[in-house]
């Protein structure tokens, strides 16, 4: 039936004549992708890596002589996280520069600003850099999502932490954005499975330097377990601000602050910070084979670590590629999707999560990790979460 | 150089000061309208972007650069213009050529409201309240839950006036256009109204102002209506252009972006709004042109765009603080008066205003 509709949604756009060039962004020696992303914003801490990383695969695969003969080049515009910017960029990418298809264009709000006409444009959007469930949902022949959204990374955490160890005043600490709004959605959701209630709910901006009076709040309500639905810095500082008032909670959050910068930050104060994420965050030390070798030759042209955002960026294009290889020389975006929605049993080369695609399911990783900042790094403390 | 002869009063406040000049705005008008038979859907998005922002410029222009005060607040009342229209659109099914207007009166109203609590307000402690109203108002709208879609936003309806949907770019282009050329001739005729000229003479001297009966806190809560319905209208159409509306669309930064416009573009001139929104919204696309001609470590390296729009900036405000169209008078007045330009003709005269800069 999907499948019917599908179809159908192709031969309507066609009849429209969206898509009458049908393959715009390839020519017979080139496939132009695009994306947009932060790298000069206050997200620019998650583009700049990804940007790199999206590089580094595409530079992979031209030097190995491209795919069916053809080379991929890929364009990358800055948004500095400003909804008016990316409008503008995503213009430019899909009008002057004709892409063929959006890749890891980071950004909730960005994203659903733009989706709508870039589908209708007939321009698939693939992976955003975004864990919302609205980059998979409602199903749609052009969207394809990488991560499970922060609503069931929460709902993950949340019976995670009921299995093992089990909690009596859950609360939240939110970030007063549409991502902190999706997070501590799971922490309720998951709750009200098990009867219970949030103790106590906190909300602050990003733009807060000072979480005294959240903290204060938290503690008086004597939570024993803090789901932190917020980003990188509002994690660090509640986290830090907590310690320094002798307020000792199992703290939980999302993947957005999976990164180096996060575990050493605060001279240990984040041990013992855990985090629900889709992707694993390899390091150099503890890999090897392929994921070893990316790692390396990673720190070896942009002279730093491979950030998880770069590694994410690398398989994202990796995906892609596997795509294109199996749409065959003959490519068109029916075929390309098509070949996207037959991928079943790819495996991330760098941090060895799942992917798999469907007629009904177009977000990819299955499977959740817990992390856990331990001596300053993060590790990995359980595999395969779900609620 | 070409001087009038003036004959009467009405010729003070003539929409055109000569028929020269009339024919080239005409002109210019004839080729914006042309525009889609040579230009492609790129460049009307892009223009289009530029008449919107004119718009909420011009607003920004009556308040900051006619009646004197200052505001970091600008883009919450883009931001009720644009939440308003889209929930009277979507929930009401209110028509679009209704809607619209609603949305720029409400602003308005939010905007008298505030400019009644500032208006006693000067300098850096207006500054302040405006930017704080920015800030307040993003949080409310995010915090208001359902109603306006919380921080997740709303999607936008397409545009549709008595049943005819404005879907593609020329049509989107040519609408805005029209509303556009619209609010500057409201402008400019505001400027030639008593209530332009008191709110005038209330930039230059409130005290003198109000020694000669001027009302001084209606005229500066008007400048404040004024600049919210411009506001709200810009939101309305705003709003259609980027599809999708979020709180953090029209955050503070925002706010600092329509300031820095009119700022670059030439303070206290219609113009100056004008030139203003097309080195904003145009200044993206001629920096990726630079960047193809420049190294590629240089091109890919983020913050090139920012430090780029700072390093300009940063020359306005050194070397040229009246901004484009002051630097095109001056351009305009070497050549008409060559070989006898002299730069004292742009200096300012009005140096009684230095007793009431602190307050």
């Amino acid at each position: 039936m999907k499948k019917l509709a599908t179809a159908l949604a192709f031969t309507a756009m066609t009849a429209t004549g969206a898509m009458a060039e049908g393959l715009q962004g390839v020519t017979d020696d080139m496939i132009t992708l695009g994306t947009y992303t932060d790298l000069s914003g206050p997200l620019a801490v998650w583009g700049v890596p990804e940007a790199n990383g999206l590089r580094m695969r595409v530079d992979e695969i031209n030097a190995a002589g491209g795919i069916h003969g053809r080379q991929l080049e890929i364009i990358i515009e800055d948004t500095q996280y400003q909804v008016p910017r990316a409008i503008q960029v995503a213009n430019k990418l899909m009008r002057r520069d004709q892409i063929f298809a959006m890749v890891g264009a980071l950004g909730t709000p960005m994203n659903l600003a733009i989706m709508p006409q870039q589908i209708e444009a007939g321009i698939p959007n693939m992976f955003p850099m975004s864990a919302e469930v609205e980059m998979y949902e409602p199903l749609d022949p052009m969207k394809y999502a990488f991560f499970r959204s922060y609503t069931d990374q929460f709902r993950a955490g949340v019976a995670y932490f009921k299995e093992n160890g089990d909690f009596s005043t859950p609360c939240i600490a939110q970030l007063a954005n549409e991502a902190g709004e999706s997070m501590a959605l799971g922490v309720t959701q998951q709750l009200a499975e098990y009867d219970m209630k949030v103790a106590a709910k906190t909300e602050h901006s990003a733009t807060e330097s000072d979480m005294l009076s959240s903290v204060t709040t938290l503690k008086n309500a004597g939570c024993d377990i803090v789901f932190l639905a917020g980003g990188v810095r509002d994690t660090i500082l509640v986290v830090a601000t907590s310690k320094k008032l002798g307020f000792e909670p199992t703290f939980v959050t999302g993947m957005v602050s999976y990164m180096d910068a996060v575990a050493t930050a605060a001279d240990g104060a984040m041990d013992g910070l855990y985090l629900v994420s889709p992707f694993v965050f390899a390091n150099a030390g503890d890999s090897e084979g392929e994921a070893k070798r990316i790692l390396e030759s990673y720190s070896e042209i942009y002279g730093e670590k491979m950030a998880p955002q770069a590694q994410l960026g690398y398989v994202f294009i990796d995906l892609i590629a596997v795509a294109l290889e199996a749409a065959g020389r003959d490519l068109t975006t029916e075929g390309f999707l098509a070949a996207t929605e037959a991928i079943t049993s790819y495996v991330d080369p760098i941090g060895g999560q799942s992917v798999s695609f469907g007629p009904e399911d177009h977000q990819g990783i299955e499977s959740l990790i817990m992390a856990k900042v331990e001596d300053g790094k993060w590790t990995i403390a359980a595999r395969g979460l779900d609620y | 150089m070409r001087v009038i002869f003036r004959k009467s009063y009405v010729q003070d406040i003539q929409l055109f000061r000569d028929r020269g000049q009339a024919f080239w705005y005409l002109l210019f008008a004839a080729i914006a309208l042309a525009a889609p038979l040579f230009l492609d859907g790129y460049f009307l998005d892009e223009l289009s972007f530029v008449f919107i922002y004119a718009i909420a410029g011009l607003g920004l222009m009556v308040l900051t650069g006619f009646s004197g005060q200052v505001s970091f607040g600008q883009a919450a009342f883009v931001a009720i213009g644009a939440y308003t229209h889209t929930i009277l659109l979507t929930r009401y099914s209110v028509p679009w050529l209704l809607s619209l207007p609603i949305a720029a009166l409400v602003a308005g109203l939010v905007g008298l409201a505030v400019g009644r609590i500032c208006g006693k307000m000067h300098g850096l402690y207006l500054a302040i309240a405006t930017l704080s109203i920015a800030i307040v108002t993003e949080r409310l709208i995010g915090g208001a839950g359902d109603f306006t879609g919380g921080h997740r936003g709303l999607s936008v309806p397409e545009i549709n006036i008595l049943g005819l949907a404005i879907d593609e770019s020329w049509k989107v282009y040519l609408l805005n256009f029209v509303i556009f050329v619209g609010c500057i001739l409201i402008v400019r005729n505001l400027t030639r109204t008593r209530s332009g000229r008191a709110m005038i003479a209330i930039r230059d001297s409130e005290v003198s102002a109000r020694a000669l009966g001027t009302n001084v806190a209606f005229f500066k809560a008007y400048a404040f209506f004024i600049s919210a319905v411009f506001a709200g209208l810009a939101g309305g159409l705003l709003a259609h252009a980027f599809f999708y509306i979020t709180p953090e669309t029209f955050g503070m930064g925002e706010s600092i972006r329509l300031l820095l416009m009119i700022v670059v573009g030439g303070i206290g001139t219609i113009h100056g709004a004008v030139f203003g929104a097309f080195f904003i919204v145009l200044l993206p696309t001629v920096l990726s042109w630079v960047k193809i001609v420049l190294p590629s470590a240089v091109a890919t390296s983020g913050g090139f765009d920012s430090l780029a729009f700072g390093l300009i900036l940063l020359g306005f405000i050194l070397f040229e603080p009246d901004g484009l169209y002051g630097r095109w008078t001056k351009i305009h007045h070497y050549f008409n008066v060559f070989p006898m330009y002299k730069k004292r003709s742009f200096q300012r005269q009005k140096t009684f205003l230095k007793t009431e800069r602190l307050r």
